[in-house]
């Protein structure tokens, strides 16, 4: 009984003592600036070099994206259309498959790269280039995919992995008659080609942006734009 | 195909489960996220400069020089903390004690004060972005006018490294500017404008953020926002009533708005302003009442050219914030159109003190400024292609009507207001932002009304539309600057604290504030 009240004096002054310095004034309890979040979306936008902690951040948010899941809902509707491959048929259950394989595709891909990734400390970002010609904007999208700049420029192993786990990761749920290793570095081929047009983005991304914006934006309404122009 | 009716409901419940689990934990947390738990720096509401020294030619900024306060609000609009000494209170206590040091700094009192609103899939914690993006802007606000102040002369890797390392680029080898920083204070406004963390679910939140977004601002937001812009401007002493030349009263106020955010700050501000330059306009001299009625709508005249210096009695023609920006504002132009006809139809303009003039041009000394600045990204796809789509379903259940006359012409229905945000209809906007040569950087004529500023070594210019066209065909001369910026500053709708946007916004605050050396002389509207 005794230690029961003496706990419960203790709980009750720990309490006390808790309020009084929630309530203490700001001047009274200023600490130093917080460090920033390791994860949050302006420190994986801005930091120049990714640690562990965000190379897995980066990963995470890949494999459950809005792009990657309405791309792989896009690119399964194009392979119904075209029937693709025929084996698995038409219908909700024909779609799935679609739909599941390039999804698991992707996580494949996407796990290959931050596997390795991790192993040779490479940054999965793939960063614009300075220059400012087309065509040589254009060859750096080219090139880009296949070179890692940070910590140091050098080959991108990470991504040549992804591009691999991805194309063989397939082997197991494609019909036979697409199974071969060949149709596997096909697909991996076609998974560095996702590095490719994803580099291509990347590098045009405002001038595509502003171009959007230029097709999309609000227009005057043509029969007014007349008018205006016959009362002048 | 029995195999398949034996296996999906299994399925699907374990899907199910997964979903309800994924949503339990990955739901933002319906809290205050600044109440100050003790030990717990990521969740103070008020932080000061880390060095208390004045930055001057002995002490260089250390990448923590600004002041910041969080005032958070729940869903309903009401402030979530309520107690007497609440995070208001703190932000006061934040103004008072930055404006000391401008005195103790010899810079009497003046300080600048910016005051964010963040918008959708953000909030006041550390967890999200725009916290971070928002303390990286308010540096570069010191760092921009530091390096104005103190240019580099040296390319050296040294000179160009460290904290402000692409202000130093910025201003090397140019004509020091007069004065040292002045402390900058931020204000972050949260909300509750991130309810999931499960992506893609959280992209389904945008309906439900924009009720919300609706929602908040209310008589509580109001109050907030002009006491803030009260305090800013107030004189240090609360007893001295000397407006015009008390410590602390030149200081300047500046609001910020992004996304929904941007919505929440017209909502909340725009009849206040109004209320404000009604009074404003009862205190306008006769000259310039009997000048405005014979002047036809579509002659603009410079109302600012030949101002002269406030005196104490003018102080009601002093607005509560030198300017409201909204940064690719999701808010329907239907919001903005009713300020526009308003400051259109009464000819109301707003004069702010000209940074570029000599001191010996007092022809010049004051420039037309906006009041209100609209600016959106031309690559952000958001408001310019999904908003109309995003309000298409509750277009359908409202009734629109045709304008007749229109105003401006190109846009005679309303409905066309109402599917798509101000910045994003171009008879609307008034300004465009263009790249600039460095001839054009160097040669600023007198009295020009073109704004230039640099980014990363890229020059831009805001330009007045009606100034490069017949006048008739820029239907917007108000001080509601309306204009789009290239995707080169801010990529997209939700990515805005990029490293150019930050020094885009640290030369409007700086092109903005009311610029001590010009003593007398204080914003003001005019007709």
């Amino acid at each position: 009984m005794q230690t029961f009240v003496r706990l419960m004096i203790m709980f009750t002054l720990a309490v006390a003592a808790a309020d009084s310095r929630a309530q203490a004034k700001p001047e009274d309890q200023l600490l130093p600036e917080p460090p920033p979040p390791d994860c949050n979306n302006y420190i994986m936008q801005n930091r120049p070099v990714f640690n562990a902690k965000q190379r897995a951040c980066h990963y995470f948010s890949n494999i459950i994206s809005p792009s990657g899941t309405f791309g792989s809902l896009f690119f399964a509707g194009i392979a119904q259309w075209r029937d693709d491959p025929p084996e698995w048929g038409q219908g909700m259950h024909g779609f799935g498959r679609r739909f599941g394989t390039r999804y698991a595709q992707g996580i494949a891909k996407s796990t290959g790269e931050f596997v390795f990734g991790e192993v040779f400390r490479e940054d999965p970002r793939m960063l614009p280039s300075t220059k400012a010609g087309f065509w040589g904007r254009s060859l750096h999208a080219l090139v880009n995919p296949l070179v890692v700049e940070v910590p140091k420029k050098r080959f991108a192993v990470s991504r040549l992995a992804g591009a691999l786990s991805s194309g063989f990761a397939g082997r197991a749920w494609y019909p036979d008659r697409l199974n071969s290793i060949g149709q596997a570095f096909a697909r991996s081929g076609s998974a560095m080609g996702g590095y490719v047009g994803s580099s291509f983005f990347t590098e045009f991304r405002p001038d595509f942006l502003n171009l959007v914006g230029r097709i999309f934006g609000a227009k005057p309404d043509p029969k007014t734009k007349t008018k205006i122009q016959t009362e002048k | 195909m029995h195999n398949m009716t034996r296996f999906r409901p299994r399925i699907l419940f374990k899907l199910a489960i997964a979903l309800w689990v994924l949503s339990l934990v990955s739901c933002v947390p319906f809290r205050q996220f600044r109440d100050n738990k003790p030990g717990d720096a990521r969740r103070q509401d008020t932080f000061v400069p880390q060095s208390s020294f004045c930055l001057n030619n002995e002490h260089k900024p250390t990448g923590h020089d600004y002041y910041l306060g969080f005032i958070e609000f729940d869903d309903m609009g009401e402030l979530w903390d309520q107690k007497k000494d609440n995070q208001l209170e703190h932000v006061k206590q934040l103004i008072d004690k930055a404006k000391q040091k401008s005195l103790d700094c010899g810079q009497d009192g003046r300080i600048q004060t910016v005051t964010f609103i963040h918008g959708w899939k953000n909030n006041a914690s550390d967890d999200t972005g725009n916290v971070w993006g928002f303390r990286q802007a308010l540096e570069e606000g010191i760092c921009d006018r530091y390096y104005r102040a103190h240019p580099t002369s040296s390319t050296l890797p040294e000179q160009t490294s460290g904290p402000c390392a692409s202000a130093k680029k910025e201003f090397q080898n140019q004509r020091p500017a007069k004065e040292d920083p002045i402390p900058l204070v931020g204000i972050f406004i949260g909300w509750r404008g991130n309810v999931t963390n499960v992506p893609v679910i959280k992209e389904f939140t945008f309906w439900d953020r924009r009720d919300a977004a609706i929602r908040i601002p209310g008589p509580s937001l109001t109050a907030v926002l002009h006491d803030i812009m009260d305090r800013t401007k107030a004189c240090l002493d609360p007893k001295d009533t000397n407006y015009e030349t008390c410590p602390g009263s030149n200081s300047s106020a500046l609001v910020v708005g992004h996304s929904f955010g941007g919505m929440v700050m017209e909502r909340a501000l725009a009849q206040a302003m109004v209320e404000r330059i009604l009074d404003a306009e009862q205190s306008m001299p006769k000259q310039a009442m009997e000048a405005a009625s014979g002047r036809p709508q579509h002659v603009h005249v410079d109302p600012c050219e030949n101002g002269s210096a406030l005196s104490d009695s003018d102080h009601h023609l002093r607005p509560p914030a030198d300017l409201i920006i909204f940064v690719n504002s999701a808010a329907p132009a239907t919001e903005s159109r009713q300020t526009l006809t308003f400051l259109k139809d009464r000819q109301i303009y707003f004069c702010g003190v000209n940074p570029t003039a000599l001191e010996s041009d007092l022809k010049h000394r004051y420039r037309e400024q906006p009041l209100f600045l609209s600016i959106t990204s031309k690559g952000d796809t958001a408001t310019n292609f999904a908003m109309p789509i995003g309000q298409y379903p509750s277009y359908i259940t409202k009734s629109f009507r045709k304008y007749d006359p229109p105003e401006p012409l190109e846009i005679p229905k309303q409905s066309t207001y109402y599917m798509h945000s101000t910045a994003n209809l171009a008879p609307l906007q008034s300004h465009s932002i263009t790249g600039c040569s460095d001839e054009d950087l160097k040669n600023v004529p007198p009295g020009t009304h073109d704004i230039r500023i640099t980014i990363n070594g890229k020059h831009y210019c805001i330009i007045r539309k009606w100034d490069h066209k017949n006048e008739k065909d820029v239907w917007n001369t108000t001080p509601y600057w309306i204009m789009q910026m290239p995707a080169d500053i801010v990529p997209d709708h939700g990515t805005i604290f990029t490293n150019e946007f930050q020094k885009l916004l640290a030369q409007l605050l700086y092109q903005f504030d009311n610029h001590a050396q010009k003593a007398g002389l204080k914003p003001h509207f005019t007709k």
